[in-house]
Formats: structure tokens, sequence, C-alpha cells
């Protein structure tokens, strides 16, 4: 009891801390309905978090060192392992990072948005509880409730700009086709219960065979199989289930665009990991359906990108392309494929994060920045930050020496260790697209003038675009010992 | 000496500069960014000049460094130096600190970003040449694609935006095309290390394959006809220093990729392919000399003259005797000066005419005497007057492709005529007939920084055109390493 009670300490506190800021924000309700943080509060807030953080951070990593924490819990619904662990890392570290900036950006009147009022960081801990049940469940009902609990809020998130009518659209449409992600997945779940007569991941890895069985039930079997890899491919965001990425994108704004956009990727991509290696393992046409969405996905995300003006319309096709690489290294089913996938997903979210840190540090006569042409002239404007930025995109765009080119370079080697031969190709030739669209974004930012340039840049994101572009840079020298403890992950 | 890490510091002084100049003051006035980024490429000079002096005649591969980087996907650093190698990496090493004090006097805006752009790429491109592992060489390969996209976009000409999208999408595409070679290379073959994968035999289908790829990323880069488009408009709108650059290091890094890696990897599908590739060349070199006829713009005619040379090259590449490799080696190097010397005797001009255009000059005989001393030298050198280092190249690979392909020997000597037939034309257009303004007091020669290093290069064209086995020889016994390689039977080239 106490172990347990150990084990799940980070949840527990995000619980308490979740439920303590929505009845203190309900209790403290003044002038209308919502209670302002004042301005002297919020530095002190800041260094709440930070030593939430900071206690979050070095516990998971004092759990990730002593396997006396690894095991099932809750009669097999839970586990802990460093795979669970890992993704907490890191979508601590996101989520985190995005609501100590969050307080920047509301000081600010235009881009206030209601932000400041007490709901939103309930929202956002109650999501990233859902986010943290989902990365340790090995059951298909826990996993199924903790998706929900964290998709649930991410809704509200978004329609929290009541006044802005796409942000409404983007929330109904995320609603809308996530409950359709989510049916599909419990649909499939329902399928594969009947199958196997249990939802948990470990008994069904003993009963499910793909080999044998009668042809009828097998048959409801790779239904099941494929209606949930349909609804965590819903959730990635992959063609052909892409529709909704977009206008989300656009919908939400950028101070919750990483948040909104990442976090959920994360936690499905490590479910669908944990399936393919438990249950789902040797399904071979699987696989290759996957490799195959995978590679049209690159080319349909980077070609759908190509056009695009607005910014997080555009990041949003990217996103698609990028996932399709994650996937094809899925597909695989390799350990070098899973951690390969796995360090895609963080150098893509570690650029993507620090793509929309430098927008959120501009604004242009007093409005967010959204098009691309809100970029131009940065570079004569704030030469550093146009610099940082540029490492984000080339490092998104894969050129070596960046990181986002050795992590594309692990997928491919290792798609072609599958023979994967033509969605290796079809993969290379998105990347040769996404090129075109990555290099408007420098062309904006560096070649381009505006008569009357109104950029104002701000200098507080500096620090960490610092670091970040650092490690973009210069992470393959450590690469090796990366993808050994990667690869320790399964 | 062996021991020392010199080519790690060679790479790693530029880099270190870059870097250096990130954290220097803004202020544009006092030149910091402009002496910082010279000391730098100086100092790199001098170590190349010491790695000369350490270089040994007889031995293959030297100065050989490893570090593993990725031992699961056999990516090591792996650089050395070797008769190959060595001419590029001098030739490197002198010509960056000549660009950057091409703009020295003149005010650059954000210096800072150029000078750090320069000695990046000067690093890459030196990386490029001494990198022993094919991903390393991709990646310097590559990467350099990255300084040249902002020194072209940032401070180029006119319509630079469009020069720069197309130049750095064209050569992407080749990029990925060697990348998905080299990764097929890999899974077939199970290394990247150059020396693993000499030892291993490929299957010939396999092979077929994997040339192509190869191929068509470096006559992208070369560039070989048809796919030359990219290059006039980049260096049309590039500055004169990334001009010089461009043609005169960026050019010869494909030339350097077929000698070090398309031959040796694959030697049966070269052989088998060699028809096209010559059949390329020729139509390439005689099409784009005419080509070059027809341009109004000094530069582009000079571009288009490049591009014309380059075809030699491949002739000379793809002959696969010494005379022909060496010929073409040393064809490259000197090209390599030639070009930036046009380049930037050009560029001279620009500054104080404002104008590339043809039909503006006249008679610049009477107007600045010793420039035209300096761009006839430079011309006739790119004709390959005997006594200048173009000839010794041309010469060779004449005489190469004589041996074995008579006729298109005939094809390479008609190409040649037609270069003497358009430089003399330019020469002729431009030297002499009346002048169309005031005679003007030209500068000093020493006032002026370019009419000092026009006059180096053209010293250093000469030293090479008159003793060419400073570069010979070294180049000679490296070839002779290669054609083992190549030729593993017949124990020697020819």
């Amino acid at each position: 009891m106490i172990l347990t009670l150990f084990a799940f300490l980070p949840e527990i506190v995000l619980l308490i801390f979740a439920a303590g800021l929505l009845i203190w924000g309900v209790f403290r309700e003044r002038n209308g309905g919502t209670v302002e943080l004042p301005r002297t509060k919020i530095n002190s807030t800041i260094g709440v978090r930070f030593s939430v953080f900071v206690f979050f951070m070095s516990y998971l990593y004092f759990m990730g060192h002593s396997s006396r924490f690894y095991g099932h819990y809750f009669y097999g619904l839970m586990r802990i392992d460093s795979f669970a662990l890992f993704g907490k890392f890191l979508i601590t570290l996101l989520g985190f990072l995005w609501m100590g900036f969050r307080f920047r950006v509301i000081e600010d009147p235009l881009v206030r948005n209601g932000f400041s009022s007490f709901e939103y960081p309930v929202l956002f801990l109650f999501s990233l509880l859902g986010g943290f049940c989902l990365l340790s469940s090995t059951d298909f009902l826990s996993a199924y409730l903790s998706l929900e609990l964290q998709m649930l809020p991410l809704y509200g998130i978004l329609a929290f700009r009541r006044t802005n009518l796409k942000s409404l659209e983007a929330a109904f449409k995320y609603f809308v086709l996530g409950t359709l992600g989510s049916l599909l997945l419990l649909y499939g779940i329902a399928l594969v219960y009947g199958y196997g007569g249990t939802t948990n991941f470990r008994e069904l890895m003993e009963i499910i065979d793909f080999g044998g069985g009668s042809l009828e039930t097998l048959i409801w079997l790779k239904l099941g199989v494929l209606f949930i890899t349909t609804g965590l491919l819903f959730k990635l965001s992959l063609v052909p289930f892409h529709m909704w990425t977009p206008d989300v994108y656009e919908g939400s704004c950028s101070v919750q665009l990483p948040f909104i956009a990442l976090v959920p990727k994360i936690t499905a991509l490590f479910l669908l990991i944990r399936l393919w290696i438990g249950p789902f393992a040797g399904v071979l046409s699987l696989s290759y359906l996957l490799s195959w969405i995978g590679a049209f996905s690159i080319v349909i995300g980077a070609l759908l990108a190509l056009r695009q003006n607005h910014l997080r319309r555009l990041m949003a096709y990217g996103s698609v392309a990028h996932m399709g690489f994650i996937l094809m290294g899925i597909s695989v089913g390799t350990r070098h494929g899973f951690s390969a996938s796995i360090a895609h997903v963080v150098v893509y979210g570690l650029s993507f994060t620090g793509f929309f840190l430098g927008l959120i540090s501009m604004k242009k006569a007093d409005q967010e920045i959204e098009t691309i042409d809100d970029l131009k002239g940065l570079w004569i404007k704030k030469p550093s930050l146009a610099l940082l930025l540029m490492v984000m995109i080339l490092s998104s765009a894969g050129l070596p020496p960046f990181a986002g080119f050795w992590t594309k370079m692990h997928l491919m080697v290792a798609a072609l260790r599958h023979d994967f031969y033509p969605q290796v190709f079809l993969a290379l030739f998105g990347a040769l697209l996404s090129f075109f669209y990555y290099l408007r974004l420098l062309r904006a930012i560096f070649f381009e003038k505006h008569p009357n340039n109104l950029l104002h840049c701000q200098n507080y994101a500096f620090p960490f675009l610092m670091i970040l572009s650092l490690l973009l840079t210069g992470a393959f020298i450590f690469q090796e010992k990366a993808f050994y403890y990667l690869g320790r992950l399964f | 000496m062996q021991d020392f890490p010199l080519v790690s510091l060679i790479l790693l002084l530029p880099l270190v500069g870059a870097l250096f100049l990130a954290f220097l003051g803004t202020e544009e006035e006092n030149n910091n960014a402009k002496k910082v980024a010279l000391w730098c490429s100086l100092a790199t000079l001098i170590l190349t000049v010491f790695m000369v002096a350490f270089f040994e005649q007889d031995r293959a591969v030297q100065f050989l460094e490893s570090y593993s980087i990725l031992s699961s996907l056999n990516i090591t650093y792996k650089v050395g130096v070797d008769g190959i190698s060595f001419p590029f990496l001098v030739l490197t090493a002198f010509l960056t600190p000549i660009c950057l004090l091409v703009t020295w006097r003149n005010p650059v805006p954000h210096s800072r970003f150029y000078m750090a752009c320069f000695l990046v790429l000067e690093s890459f491109l030196m990386g490029a040449f001494s990198s022993l592992n094919l991903f390393l060489f991709y990646i310097f390969f590559e990467g350099a694609l990255i300084p040249l996209f902002f020194l072209i976009g940032l401070w180029g000409g006119q319509e630079r935006i469009q020069a720069v999208f197309q130049f750095f999408l064209y050569t992407v595409a080749g990029s990925l095309l060697l990348l998905s070679g080299i990764l097929l290379l890999f899974h077939w073959q199970g290394a990247f290390d150059l020396d693993l994968l000499l030892k291993k035999p490929l299957l010939p289908s396999l092979e077929n394959i994997l040339w192509w790829l190869f191929f068509l990323a470096f006559a992208i880069k070369m560039p070989l006809w048809p796919f030359h488009t990219w290059l006039p408009k980049a260096h049309g709108e590039a500055p004169t220093a990334v001009s010089m650059i461009l043609a005169g290091v960026v050019l010869k890094l494909a030339g350097y990729a077929f000698l070090r890696y398309l031959l040796p990897l694959f030697p049966n599908a070269s052989s088998l392919y060699t028809p096209y590739v010559m059949a390329l060349s020729g139509v390439g070199m005689v099409w784009l000399a005419l080509v070059a006829f027809a341009q109004k713009d000094m530069k582009r005619l000079i571009a288009y003259a490049s591009v014309s040379h380059m075809a030699l090259v491949t002739f000379g590449i793809f002959t696969k005797t010494i005379y022909g490799l060496g010929g073409a080696v040393f064809h490259m190097i000197s090209h390599g000066l030639i070009s930036a010397g046009l380049f930037l005797a050009v560029g001279t001009l620009y500054r104080h005419h404002e104008t590339y255009h043809i039909q503006d000059y006249q008679g610049l005989w009477t107007l600045r005497p010793l420039w035209s001393w300096l761009f006839l030298g430079f011309g006739f050198a790119s004709i390959g007057v005997p006594l200048t280092s173009g000839f010794v190249g041309e010469f060779l690979v004449i005489l190469a492709l004589g041996e074995h392909h008579k006729g298109w020997a005939c094809v390479a000597a008609g190409g040649l005529f037609l270069s003497t037939c358009y430089m003399a034309w330019l020469m002729s257009r431009i030297l002499f007939g009346k002048p169309k303004t005031q005679v003007i007091e030209e500068e000093f020669l020493w006032k002026d920084i370019n009419y000092c290093l026009l006059l180096l290069m053209l010293g250093v064209i000469l030293v090479l055109g008159i003793y060419p086995s400073f570069v010979m020889t070294p180049i000679e016994a490296s070839l002779e390493y290669i054609g083992e390689i190549l030729y593993p039977h017949s124990g020697d080239l020819s």
C-alpha cells in the first residue's frame, strides 16, 4: 500500500493540486466569475510551479533509478516501468514549460483572453494527470479512461476564448472528431475483449495468436486491432485522419498550442508502442499498413503545407509529416525503430516548442504573430531571435548537422532494415517537399523586408531558446548514449 | 607529427571563430568581425601550410583520426589527408582569406553573420574534402548548403531570393538522392566507412542502382549538363566573394566526390555507364560554351564557362587513366584559382562602374591598364595558354581522352576551341576600342587590395603552370592507390 502510494506520488500530487486549485478558485470567486491573479502573485506562483516541476523531475528520476517501484499496480491496471517514467519526464517538461510561460503573456491585455482565470491551469493539470495515467496504463479500461481524462480538458482549453469564433470552431471540431476517434478505439477494445475475454495487456499477450484460431474469430480480432490503431491514429493526426489538425491548430493560440499539440500525441505514441511490443506484436499486415500510412502522411502533409500562409496551419501539416516519420519507425517494430521514433518525437517536440517560444515572444502591432508575412523583417529587427528560430526550423526540416536530421536518418535506416524500400523513397521525397515550406519561413524571416516594421520582440524566451538550440545542434555527439538509453526502455 | 590532430584543428578553428563572432560586440564600424574572421582563416591557412610541410609523398592516407560517433551504425568521425584531398584543402584554405579580404573595404551589413557563414562554410568544405566516412562526408556536403543559402540570400543581388531557392532546392534534391544511396549502401554492405566498403564487392544489379543515385547527386553539384540550370543564376546574384568560393571550391566538391567515392565504390558500373557520362560531358562542354557566347552579363558568361570547364573535368575523370584523373584534379585546382580570379576581376570592375553588362564596357585598356593586364592574364589562363596552370590540366585530359576515346577527344578539343573564342571575344570587346567615359586615374596598385589579391592569384597560376609537379606528384602517388582499386588485376592505370 505504502509502495503504491509512493509509486504514484506524482499523480497524487497532480490530483491534489488540481482539485485544490479548483476548490480555492470556487471559494475565492468574485467580480463576475473570474478570479484574476494579481501581478504580484504571479511571480510567487511561478516559484511554486517551478518547485513543483523540480520535485516532479527529481522524483521521476529517483524512481527511474530504483527498480523497487517497477511492477504492476492496481490489479494489473497500471504499471511503472522505465518506459512510462520516460514519457512522464517528457510531458512534465513540456507541460510545466508552458504553464510557466503562460504568465508572461497574460500581462499583455490583448492576449489575455481570460487565460488568467483559475480554471485554465486546472484544466491543464487535469489533462496532464490524464497523460500521466495513460503512460502507466496496461489495461484497455484504464487506458481509455485516462485518454478521456487527458482529452476532455483540452476541449475546454481550446474553447476558452469564448468570443473568438475560430477558437470555438476549433474546440467543436476537436471535440467531435476526438470523440469519433475515441469511439473507434472503444469499439476496437470491445472487439478485442470479445476475442480474448480480457482487457489486460499482459493477459491478452498470452491469449492473442494471430497465426492460429478459426478464420471467423481472427477477422474480429484483426478488425478490433485495426479499430484501436485507427483510434490512436486519429490522436496522432495521421493521413487520412488528419483533417482536424489544421483547424484546431489555427483556432488555438500560440500560447496553448505546444501543450495541446504535443502532449496528447506523445502519450498516444507511447500507448501505441506499448501495444505494439505487447499484445499486438507480430501483426505483419498491420506493420505494412502502418508504414504506408506513415509514408503517405509525410508526402501529403508536406504537400498540403506548401501553400499555407498561416503559421499554425503550416505547422499542423508539418506535424502530420513528422508523425508520418515517427509512425514509420513504429511500423518497423524493432528496438531501433522504437527508439528512433521516440528520439524523433523528442527532437520534434523540442524544436516545435522552441519555434513557438520564439513566436510568443514577438508581437506585431500588439497582435499575435499569425501568418508567415508577420515574420517579415525579423532579421533586421532582432537578428539573434531570427538565428535561434533558424535553428528550430532547420532542425524540423532535417538538415545536417541538426538533431532532426539524425533522428530522421535513424528512422530511415530502421525502415530500410525492414525492407521498406518504396516507403523510404516516399519519405525522402516528402522530406524534399518539406524543405520548400521551411525555406519559405526562413525567406520571410531573413530575406524579405517590411515597409513599416511593427515587430516588437521581448527577451524572456532567450535563455530557453539558447539552451534548445545548443541541444539541437550538438546533440548528435551524445546519440550513442541516448540510443543506448532509449533502447533499454522497452 | 602524424599523431597530432592537425586536420581536426583545421576543421575546428573556423568553427570556433564563428562561435566567437556570436559573442562579439555589435558595432559595425570598427571591422572587428572582419578582423576575427580574417585571423581565423589565416591561422587555418598556416595550419594547412604545416600540413603541407609534414605531408609525405609515399603514404596513402595521412593525419588519420578516427573517433566513433555511433558505433552501432558505423558512423565515425574519420578524417585524413591523401594526395587527392590535399590540393583541395590547400585551395580552400588559400581562397577563404582572399574572399574575406575582398570585402575588407566595403561596408557589409550584418558583418558578423556574414563572416560566421564564411567560416562555417570553410570548415564544412574542408571537412567534406578530408572525411573518410561516407556519412560524415554527406553531413559536410549538405551542411555546407546552409551558410551558402544565407550568403547568397542575404547579401546577393536583385533576384537573389529566386536564385537562392533554385540553388538550394536543386542541390538538396541531389543531396537526398545521395542520402538514399548512402543509406541503401549501408543497408546492403553494413558500413559507412570507406575502407570497409571498398573491401566488400557489391552485386552488379545493386551497384548499378547505387551508381545512378550517387551520380545524379554529384552531377547536380558539379554541375553537369543538363543539371546546370541553377548555377548561372546563383552566380549572377551572389556577391563577388561568394561567387569566388562557389566557383572556386564548392563546384569542386562534386569532382572530388566522383574521384573519391563514385569510381572506387562502383568500378564496374562506372565502366558500364562511361559512354553516357562522356555524352553528357561532350554535349555540355560544347553547348554551354555556345551559350556563354550569347551572354550579355560578364558574370553569367564566366559561370557558363565554369560549367563548360567542369565538363572537361568529368571527361578526365571518366577516362580512368592516370593522366586523365591527374589532369582532372589539376584542372579543378587551376580552374578554382582562375574562375575565382575572373570573378574577382569582374567584381572589382563592378565596384567602380556598377554594371556587369558587356556592352557597357569599351576600351578598358586605356581606362584601367593595370586591371586589363590582370584580366588578360586570367583570360589567357582560362583559355589554357601554355605556362599558365590552365594548360596543364587541359593538355593531360585531352591526352588521356585521345588514348581510348578519340571521338570525345575531338569534341573536347572543339569545346576548348570555343572557350578560346568566347574568352577572346569577351576580352577584345571590353578591353579594346574607344573608352566610353573620360580617362580616369587608376588607383595605385597597393592602395586597392583587390589588385594585390589578383596579382597574388595570377602568380600562383603561373607558378603552377610552370612547375606543376608541386601538385601533381602527391596526386599521382594517391591515384596509383585508387588505380589498384579500379583495376585490381592489371596493376596500373594505363
